[in-house]
């Protein structure tokens, strides 16, 4: 027990000691700037945690992070870089608002189906990068990137010119039919369901790369293409099924997000998901588990941050430099592992 | 040996600078929260919401703020902001503002925000919304619209006695109806002024953030013949400047005074003042006054004016004739007394 506790600790230790300096430079920012560190961070923190609603908004913003943040997790189980979450994200929403605006039918068949469209779609935009790694050797960052630009800007372009609500200028499209609405847990908040699926879909994603022979392979394919190669599995197959995977979990968060917190496509929705869901699997040391925990310290400052942008002088920047900073130190190794190496080592001694 | 040493070296120096930072970490939090003192006498407190554009547009909010600047220096209010960055956004800080039930007036900016606003309005019935270009119809919500067509008839008859080709262009920043009907507006002021002038047709860049494509639209003018160019397109707008100072004609700002982007070139803005029309939102919470209607903000209620034509305060350099300005004062003159009418209805 003693030595499940310990190895535990060593996974997370990392990532809560990112956390932690991140937050010491924040306040020494906050102080140089003028501003009382405690009392920004005693609303930061009232912000996102204190209250029916601040929770739900809290919640709701880490929903589509869970999602977001396994879509980059499993590409990079199999050693590939996502970074483009946030296109797959749109073209699952957009995808799955038609379904909800086009159809009517029971919910029971509509719901899922608006969901399922969603991540056909985002699945189909992570097959075009995987296809052109496999065929032509493009590397995946690049078009993953490019994909994303293609995604929201084809979405602009549709909701502008095709599915606009009528009767308003804003670039939204008509909401969703009722049987296609994924339930609200907290109204009035925008919290709805979204909220557990997210979690479930964490646990099959754990089950399914640890507990079968497929999600062996892809992280056969993750750890060492060639010898994965040598021992019989396709390097080509695993990462056109990873990276599908990948477009599919951030297109059902897509779809979430839209059927669940929105009811309706609106342009440029999302303020950064994609981008936040790569930080996050970084802090959840790419597993399931902790990109759940990854997810609600984002969903913690980004719900927060309002609260501060609100009610202080102290704009949402300071957020993007407390996420930067958390990414920063998660990203850079070297000094949490230098300070694991040596109470590691000084246990070592003491034994 | 000696590898193992520096490292042992850096982790201490690591630690050291840990442990400063976090004793002084401590320290500060240690101290008790130091909230701001709280005011003798509660204030007036508006809550203002940015559109997505943000701060530092130089046009629609950078003006929006001002309104609430001026508020607060002439009328004693406080006020505070945020600028969302998605339009997702909007709920959750309209909720959040409406739900701490401190602000007197909650003001959005933007048409992008009507839906969301409408909805929050419906659940704080007593919570008072104000709202600029989008109407809500709803009994504690004050709806303000500008006349755009009034105002761009203003800058069309400013263009059509400027141009020396009779031939004038437009920018527009997309095709949607606000911007259709400012051209029409423009058009019919041009032809009012000069019937000889030729508006060429609309263009629109599809974006309030690009000006690359802007100003090749602005020079596909120029090429035409065109020696005025407007821009009613935001951020995007600099590239019909950029696209003037290049071939060395004329163009015209709009939203807010932007002559002194290019003193040269640029004869006049055609001014939206949302700043005023915040101000008059603000004042009439203050005078009890408000009222949850739609009001139409033209030439003669200060909703639109014109800068440049040497009427001081805007740094252009063009030489206007006095003949053009005598036109413009006409004009102004005409509508405000009603003797030129101007639908302000949008589609």
């Amino acid at each position: 027990m003693f030595a499940f506790g310990l190895s535990l600790f060593k996974k997370i230790f990392p990532s809560l000691l990112a956390v932690f300096l991140a937050f010491i430079i924040g306040a020494m920012i906050l102080f140089i700037l003028g501003y009382s560190p405690s009392y920004i961070f005693f609303i930061l923190i009232e912000g996102a945690l204190v209250g029916k609603l601040n929770i739900g908004e809290t919640l709701t913003q880490t929903a589509p992070i869970i999602f977001t943040g396994l879509s980059v997790m499993f590409a990079f189980r199999c050693g590939l870089f996502n970074i483009g979450a946030e296109g797959q994200l749109y073209l699952g929403a957009f995808a799955a608002t038609l379904i909800g605006i086009v159809f009517k039918l029971p919910l029971l068949i509509h719901l899922p189906l608006a969901l399922l469209t969603g991540m056909i779609a985002g699945g189909l935009w992570g097959l075009i990068p995987a296809l052109l790694k496999v065929k032509r050797g493009v590397h995946e960052v690049v078009t993953t990137i490019m994909l994303n630009f293609v995604a929201i800007f084809l979405t602009n372009y549709l909701v502008n010119y095709h599915f606009k609500k009528s009767g308003t200028w804003e670039p939204r499209t008509e909401y969703v039919a009722s049987s296609a609405q994924l339930p609200r847990l907290l109204p009035p908040t925008q919290l709805s369901a979204a909220i557990l699926i997210a979690p479930v879909c964490a646990i099959i994603v754990y089950w399914f790369l640890w507990k079968t022979s497929i999600g062996y392979e892809i992280r056969a394919v993750g750890l060492n293409p060639i010898a994965a190669e040598y021992g019989g599995i396709s390097v080509s197959k695993n990462v056109i099924l990873a990276m599908s995977m990948a477009g599919i979990l951030a297109g059902l968060g897509g779809a979430c997000e839209v059927l669940g917190t929105h009811r309706a496509f609106i342009q440029e929705f999302s303020p950064g998901y994609g981008w936040d869901g790569i930080a996050v699997a970084l802090l959840g040391r790419n597993h399931p588990i902790g990109i759940i925990f990854g997810a609600l310290l984002f969903g913690v400052l980004r719900a927060g941050g309002m609260a501060v942008d609100r009610r202080t002088p102290v704009p949402f920047d300071l957020i993007f430099v407390l996420q930067s900073l958390i990414i920063l130190f998660a990203a850079a190794p070297l000094i949490p592992t230098l300070i694991m190496k040596r109470v590691y080592w000084k246990m070592e001694l003491e034994k | 040996m000696s590898e193992k040493k520096t490292s042992r070296g850096i982790i201490a120096l690591l630690l050291v600078i840990i442990v400063i930072i976090a004793g002084v970490a401590i320290y500060y939090a240690t101290l008790p929260p130091t909230s701001p003192p709280p005011p003798e006498k509660p204030k007036l407190k508006v809550a203002l919401i940015l559109g997505t554009g943000g701060l530092g547009d130089k046009g629609f909010n950078d003006l929006g703020y001002a309104g609430c600047m001026k508020a607060k220096e002439e009328l004693g209010v406080e006020f505070d902001y945020v600028e969302p960055r998605a339009v997702a956004e909007f709920e959750g800080f309209l909720r959040n503002f409406a739900k701490s039930g401190e602000y007197a007036l909650i003001i959005g900016l933007g048409y992008y925000e009507q839906e969301p606003m409408s909805k929050v309005a419906e659940e704080y019935p007593n919570q008072k919304f104000a709202i600029v270009d989008a109407i809500i119809d709803k009994p504690n919500v004050m709806s303000l619209m500008f006349k755009e067509r009034e105002g761009l008839f203003l800058a069309g008859v400013a263009a059509g006695m400027m141009t020396k080709n009779q031939k004038i262009g437009f920018v527009g920043g997309m095709n949607i109806p606000t911007i259709r009907v400012r051209y029409e507006g423009f058009r019919d002021g041009a032809k009012w002024a000069n019937p000889a002038v030729e508006v060429l047709p609309p263009l629109y860049v599809g974006a309030w953030n690009d000006p690359t494509t802007a100003k090749e639209m602005a020079l596909a003018l120029y090429n035409q013949g065109a020696d005025v160019v407007i821009h009613v397109a935001g951020g995007s707008g600099l590239g019909v400047f950029a696209a003037a100072e290049e071939v060395n004609k004329l163009a015209m700002g709009s939203d807010a005074d932007q002559c002194y982007i290019s003193p040269n070139h640029i004869f006049g803005s055609i001014l939206k003042k949302t700043d005023s029309a915040i101000f008059m939102a603000i004042k009439s919470v203050r005078d009890g006054t408000f009222e949850g209607k739609t009001y139409w903000l033209g030439i003669k209620e200060g909703g639109y004016d014109m800068c440049g034509m040497g009427t001081g305060g805007c740094e252009s350099k063009v030489d206007v004739p006095d003949i053009v300005r005598e036109k413009i004062n006409e004009a102004k003159q005409k509508i405000i007394s009603g003797e030129i009418v101007i639908p302000h209805e949008i589609e």
